[in-house]
C-alpha cells in the first residue's frame, strides 16, 4: 500500500543481502522436516483437547518464579481432564487423567516419538522430554481417542 | 481423488495458497509440503527477527507451523497467508520472550555484534555474499531486525513490517536507508580489513 520508494543502490544491496542471508542462514532442516511431518499428526482421527490452563501464563510475583520449576498445564475434551506436569530440569513429564481410566499415551514432540502406558488410575510418567513443542495422543482401551492441541514446553 | 492424482504433478507450486491448504486440509501430503518449501524460509526469517536463541528460533517456528496445521481447514482468507503466519510468528515469539528463561536478555544484545545467532559465513561460497553478511552480522540489533524483515520472501507488507516491528509504517522508508548506508559503509570497512573472506576463511 504505503511502499516507499528505493533507490537504485538501495535495492541493489538489499538484494545482496536477501541472497547472502538465503545461503547464510537458511532454514534448518529439523525445523523443515518437524513442519512436514505436522500433516500425520492431523490425520490421528481423535477428539481435539483444548488447552485451559496453563501455570506460565499466570501472574507470578517476580520473587516467586525462580522457585517454582514444574509446569502445570490442563486440557480438557468433553468430559475428560487432562493435568500434566513437566519439569524442565529433570526432563520429566506427569500426566493425571479425570475421569479415572487407564490409557496408552503416544508423545509427540520435536526431537522424539513414543508410547507409554498409565497405571489403572490413569497416572503416567515419562522421562527424558526435551523442551519444545509437545502433543499427547491418548488411546483408550477399545474407547475414544484424543489428542491435545500443541504446546511449547 | 483427482486432487490426490494431480497433487503430484510437478504444477503443484503454481497452486494458490488457498488451493494448496484446502489440498492439505485434505491430507493431501505433497501440498503441505508445498506450503512449507514456499513459506518455510519467510517463517524462519520473521523468527529470526526476534532476540531468540537458536534453540529458541527453531521452537517458534515450529510452533508457527504447529499452528497452521491445527487451524489448515479454517483460514478465513487464505491469500492473507502470509500474514497470518506472520501474526503468528510475531504472537509466538511475543509468548517465549514474554516468558522464556531462554530467551536471551536484551541488555546483552542490544548495540553489539551479533553472537547469539550463528550466521554460518563459513558455509557461504559466494564472496559477496559472504561480504554482505559478515556486515550484517555487525550492524546494531535495530537495524539487524529491520532489515532482515525487508528480505523476506514472499515480501512482506509495510504493514506488516511496522507490526512486527511495533514501528510507526513512516518510519520505515527512512530507517530502512540509514541501515543500508550502516551495511554498506561495514561492507565497505570489511573489505580494507580483506575481511569478508579472512572472517569466514577461519585463520585457525
Amino acid at each position: 500500500m504505503s511502499e516507499i520508494p528505493m533507490s537504485h543502490e538501495d535495492e541493489q544491496v538489499l538484494a545482496k543481502l536477501r541472497r547472502g542471508l538465503a545461503e547464510g542462514d537458511p532454514v534448518p532442516t529439523d525445523v523443515v522436516e518437524f513442519a512436514r511431518a505436522a500433516l500425520g499428526w492431523r490425520q490421528i482421527d481423535a477428539e481435539l483437547a483444548r488447552l485451559d490452563f496453563d501455570s506460565i501464563e499466570e501472574d507470578v510475583p517476580a520473587g516467586v518464579r525462580s522457585s517454582i520449576t514444574a509446569r502445570m498445564l490442563s486440557f480438557q475434551a468433553g468430559r475428560w481432564t487432562l493435568d500434566i506436569e513437566y519439569d524442565d530440569a529433570a526432563q520429566r513429564l506427569l500426566g493425571q487423567i479425570e475421569p479415572e481410566t487407564p490409557y496408552r499415551v503416544d508423545i509427540h514432540s520435536a526431537g522424539t516419538f513414543f508410547t507409554v502406558q498409565s497405571d489403572e488410575q490413569g497416572h503416567f510418567e515419562a522421562e527424558g522430554i526435551l523442551s519444545g513443542p509437545l502433543s499427547l495422543v491418548l488411546r483408550f482401551n477399545g474407547g475414544p481417542v484424543i489428542k491435545t492441541q500443541w504446546v511449547v514446553l | 481423488m483427482t486432487a490426490a492424482a494431480d497433487a503430484y504433478d510437478p504444477g503443484i507450486e503454481a497452486l494458490s495458497h488457498g488451493e494448496l491448504l484446502e489440498l492439505a486440509a485434505n491430507g493431501e501430503q505433497a501440498a503441505w509440503d508445498a506450503l512449507v518449501d514456499r513459506f518455510g524460509q519467510m517463517v524462519w526469517s520473521i523468527a529470526r527477527s526476534f532476540r531468540l536463541d537458536d534453540a529458541t528460533a527453531k521452537d517458534v517456528s515450529q510452533t508457527v507451523w504447529l499452528r497452521l496445521i491445527e487451524n489448515v481447514g479454517s483460514i478465513k482468507d487464505p491469500e492473507r497467508l502470509p500474514g497470518w503466519l506472520a501474526t503468528t510468528c510475531r504472537r509466538e515469539a511475543m509468548r517465549v520472550l514474554g516468558v522464556s528463561k531462554r530467551a536471551v536478555p536484551t541488555e546483552f544484545t542490544n548495540d553489539v555484534a551479533d553472537t547469539s545467532t550463528s550466521l554460518e559465513q563459513m558455509l557461504i561460497d559466494d564472496e559477496e555474499s559472504r561480504e554482505v553478511v559478515a556486515a550484517f552480522a555487525a550492524l546494531d540489533e535495530p537495524c539487524r531486525r529491520l532489515l532482515r524483515l525487508f528480505t523476506v520472501e514472499p515480501a512482506l507488507s509495510y504493514e506488516e513490517i511496522a507490526e512486527l516491528l511495533e514501528k510507526p509504517i513512516g518510519s520505515l522508508g527512512p530507517t530502512r536507508s540509514r541501515c543500508l548506508d550502516k551495511l554498506r559503509a561495514a561492507m565497505t570497512r570489511i573489505r580494507a580489513l580483506g575481511g569478508g573472506s579472512s572472517r569466514a576463511g577461519g585463520e585457525h
